[in-house]
């Protein structure tokens, strides 16, 4: 009896919610085991510097996706506030730039929420088209061509600087996450946020206001692509139309493997930092192994898979033993 | 003696297309009683509940609280002056816990983040005052239907409300959970708060309510008190429509069993049915709506996984766990909700006729398209059926939506046609043009049964009748025992055994 019931928690345990902390720690000891290189202090702070990208526009992805939707822009955000950046710093300076740079960022998350909200298109169409608008502004704006800004070098201290041995962007990812953690968990925003996603015609009757934390919950994945754009344009200092291609796929996989359910209503930011950081160290990992690019991706499409169906497979054993008790 | 009126509806017509819904309704609910409302199916007794809950406004006449006209907006509006609505299906958010659930319309804040304490607090002091057991920070989504039910109680009542209109919530529970849900009514009544009550179950309206209402037809039939009246008579009033009995088929050509079903059981939902059904017999089966009967077609038909039945065809023993089984055994089924389970809408008229089978009409890998067209064609032709080949599903009328899924069952060549609803939502032309097509298959042979919660509809094409309450079968009615009365008292309950 005793077993069983440890059984059903050990199950339920790596099936629930927390799975990507035991593959996490599951994959970690592997390439401890393979490439020992791993552990030292620059490599880490490489897997952790590399993954706050993804884990940053990851945590507001996680928003959109806890509304029971997605965001493709985010990748467009991303290359239009890089170059912004780029062409203002050398005529208005860096805050201003980067000021400018959030301004149209929020206001672009806007226009994308009053789109699914007002013209009622579903946030996958949605994004996909203004997705395509931004982009085309960036090439615009920018005439295709990459704009560079090397002269700025005390720009690069915006990734480049470390606070007690910890890397800038890792301690901007922390800061992110915990304030998204507090806004989803002990705010209003995020009950609303869970009941929209959850049962939307049910959240409207007890009087939530979707449309508003829909346009909200666009505004800040909006606001943390722009956020992932600035520390991408100080660790290179050039910037173009053309990056972010697969930025909003990063997002979506992080957060998939995260654990926040595609269904809606249930989100997990903690899971999505983590998956962000896993693969970070997959990419490290394999790269100190010595397999190319190609394989990375390879691996992290085969880690997605079977993190998903290992799910799908044990879950129904505990249920099963669950309903034996 | 006067009381206190708190809700009054005043010549409220509501009408649907094709459907007077509500036809000049007067009720009057006192302040603090508990008032049932009965009726058969689409009596109208739902649409009143959702023209007094704001979710419908009335095409004419007005709802007045307190003797003021008022307007409710929506659901809020009214939860605001002080009605609650628990409706049938469920209103929850399966992702919020139960404390979550409550205060959703009301969280309490301290400073910018929410009192989690506080919001835990209420729920568990609701919870305490009304007498049930629920943990407060399990999600909704891990709760039983029964569980879920109390929690849209709970919710009702933390809204504070003056009136709470329940509809059907005994449906989900057992006979202890009911027992518990009657304690808190009446703990509730004797806080002055006045209840509306739907059930199709005449034991619980008798043992609860102050007055009882009869709707039939859209139509208020009578409002008294329950002291006065008894079980029986109220069945009674619920019926007394006039039927035409000239209109009443007869299969003429009734031979051997083809199609028998013995001892079919699904946890919960019915238990040990029995039932046969002969070549050219159309076999109704009758009952008030959560009988059990839609489940039964859907158990037979392979649709519904949990719980055990035998059935034979033609004698031999046949195991059907799937619809392609039932099928290949030549059962065909003809599903009750057109829009959710039958029509594939964008599709062309054609093709949602003809996809049963398409293996039929192969031609090496393709499908011969002249063949197909003459099958279409000639149901066309014999259903009248308005419509272009090439026409989406979609565009079409209800009625002739219908007639196309019932052509896609018989094309298959069915031995046995199990048809749900066949007209529910056509208009009356369409009605009958059905009725005479069902006729006509019976008469080629083709065992047909029928499950309809239009009663006048089952006693017009009937052979047999079968009527189920509270998923078990109440016996067979046959010849010139199949009228309402004798359906509508087994439907309640009140008469066991077959009568002959």
């Amino acid at each position: 009896m005793k077993d069983k019931i440890n059984m059903r928690t050990v199950c339920g345990f790596i099936t629930g919610k927390y799975f990507i902390f035991v593959l996490f720690i599951l994959v970690f000891a592997l390439f401890v085991i393979l490439a020992p290189a791993i552990c030292t202090t620059d490599s880490i702070r490489n897997i952790l510097v590399n993954a706050s990208l993804t884990a940053i526009s990851g945590c507001g992805m996680t928003f959109a996706i806890t509304l029971g939707g997605f965001d493709l822009s985010v990748g467009s955000i991303m290359a239009l506030s890089t170059c912004i950046i780029a062409k203002m710093v050398p005529t208005i300076g860096i805050p201003g730039a980067i000021l400018i740079a959030f301004m149209v960022s929020a206001l672009i998350g806007i226009v994308n929420g009053l789109i699914i909200t007002k013209l009622r298109i579903q946030t996958f169409v949605a994004t996909l088209a203004t997705q395509v608008i931004i982009k085309g502004i960036a090439l615009i704006y920018t005439g295709g061509l990459s704009v560079s800004i090397f002269n700025f070098t005390q720009f690069k201290l915006f990734s480049s600087a470390r606070v007690m041995g910890i890397p800038l962007p890792v301690i901007i990812t922390l800061a992110v996450f915990l304030l998204c953690q507090f806004l989803y968990s002990r705010c209003k925003f995020g009950v609303y946020l869970r009941a929209s996603g959850s049962n939307e015609k049910a959240a409207r009757l007890s009087a939530v206001p979707v449309e508003g934390i829909t346009i909200c919950a666009f505004l800040i994945t909006a606001l943390s692509a722009c956020l992932s754009g600035v520390i991408t344009v100080s660790q290179v200092l050039t910037a173009n139309a053309s990056t972010g291609g697969s930025f909003a796929l990063n997002a979506i996989t992080v957060v998939v493997l995260g654990g926040t359910s595609l269904s809606g209503g249930s989100g997990f930011l903690g899971g999505s930092v983590i998956a962000a950081i896993l693969i970070s160290i997959i990419e490290n990992g394999l790269t100190l192994l010595g397999y190319s690019d190609d394989i990375q991706r390879l691996v992290i499409g085969l880690v997605l898979i079977i993190s998903l169906t290992a799910k799908t497979f044990i879950s129904p054993l505990s249920r099963k033993e669950g309903a034996a008790e | 003696m006067e009381r206190e009126i708190i809700l009054e509806a005043r010549d409220v017509c509501k009408v649907f297309p094709g459907v007077r819904a509500l036809d000049e309704i007067n009720l009057k609910i006192y302040k603090g009683e508990i008032h049932s409302i009965i009726g058969e199916n689409g009596a109208g007794k739902s649409t009143l509940m959702k023209v007094f809950s704001g979710v419908y406004q009335p095409d004419a006449g007005s709802i007045a609280m307190n003797g003021k006209p008022v307007v409710f907006k929506g659901v809020n509006d009214a939860i605001k002056n002080g009605i609650s609505i628990i409706f049938q299906e469920f209103n929850l958010m399966p992702e919020l816990t139960v404390a979550e659930n409550i205060s959703i319309s009301d969280l309490p804040q301290k400073g910018i983040t929410i009192d989690k304490k506080k919001m835990i607090k209420r729920a568990q002091d609701l919870f305490d005052s009304i007498g049930i057991k629920l943990d407060p920070n399990m999600l909704s989504k891990d709760l039983s239907v029964s569980q879920c039910q109390l929690l849209e109680i709970a919710r009702a009542i933390g809204n504070q409300s003056q009136i709470i209109i329940m509809d059907e919530p005994t449906a989900a529970l057992n006979n202890e959970e009911s027992q518990l849900l009657f304690d808190i009514i009446r703990k509730l009544n004797q806080h002055g708060t006045t209840i509306i009550y739907i059930s199709h179950r005449m034991k619980e309206v008798f043992e609860i309510s102050d007055r009882i209402t009869v709707l039939r037809d859209g139509r208020l039939i009578t409002t008294v008190e329950a002291k006065d009246t008894d079980q029986e008579s109220m069945v009674k009033t619920m019926v007394g429509r006039a039927i035409d009995m000239t209109e009443k088929f007869h299969s003429s050509h009734i031979g051997n069993i083809v199609y028998s079903v013995r001892e079919a059981s699904v946890p919960g939902l019915f238990r040990d049915v029995d039932f046969d059904v002969r070549e050219g017999e159309i076999l109704g089966i009758a009952g008030l709506m959560g009988c059990g009967n839609i489940e039964l077609m859907k158990k037979v038909y392979g649709l519904i996984q949990e719980g055990s039945c035998r059935q034979q065809l033609f004698g031999k023993d046949i195991k059907i766990s799937c619809p392609s089984d039932a099928m290949d055994h030549g059962i065909a089924f003809v599903t009750d909700d057109r829009k959710n389970s039958g029509n594939f809408n964008k599709v062309s008229a054609k093709e949602n006729a003809t996809i049963s089978i398409l293996s039929k009409l192969k031609k090496s890998v393709l499908i011969d398209l002249k063949k197909e067209k003459k099958y279409f064609h000639d149901y066309v032709d014999q259903f009248q059926i308005k419509c272009q080949e090439d026409q989406p599903m979609v565009n079409l009328s209800g009625g002739n939506q219908q007639k196309i899924l019932v052509s896609r069952a018989l094309m298959t060549d069915c031995k046995v046609l199990i048809l749900l609803e066949p007209t529910r939502g056509i208009d009356v032309g369409a009605k009958s043009q059905m009725h005479q097509i069902i006729h006509e298959f019976a008469e080629k042979g083709i065992a047909i049964i029928i499950v309809s919660s239009d009663l006048p509809e089952v006693i017009k094409l009937s052979d047999r009748v079968m009527v189920m309450c509270n998923g078990a079968s109440m016996g067979f009615l046959e010849g010139s025992n199949i009228n309402e009365d004798n359906i509508m008292l087994k439907a309640a309950g009140l008469k066991d055994g077959s009568v002959r």
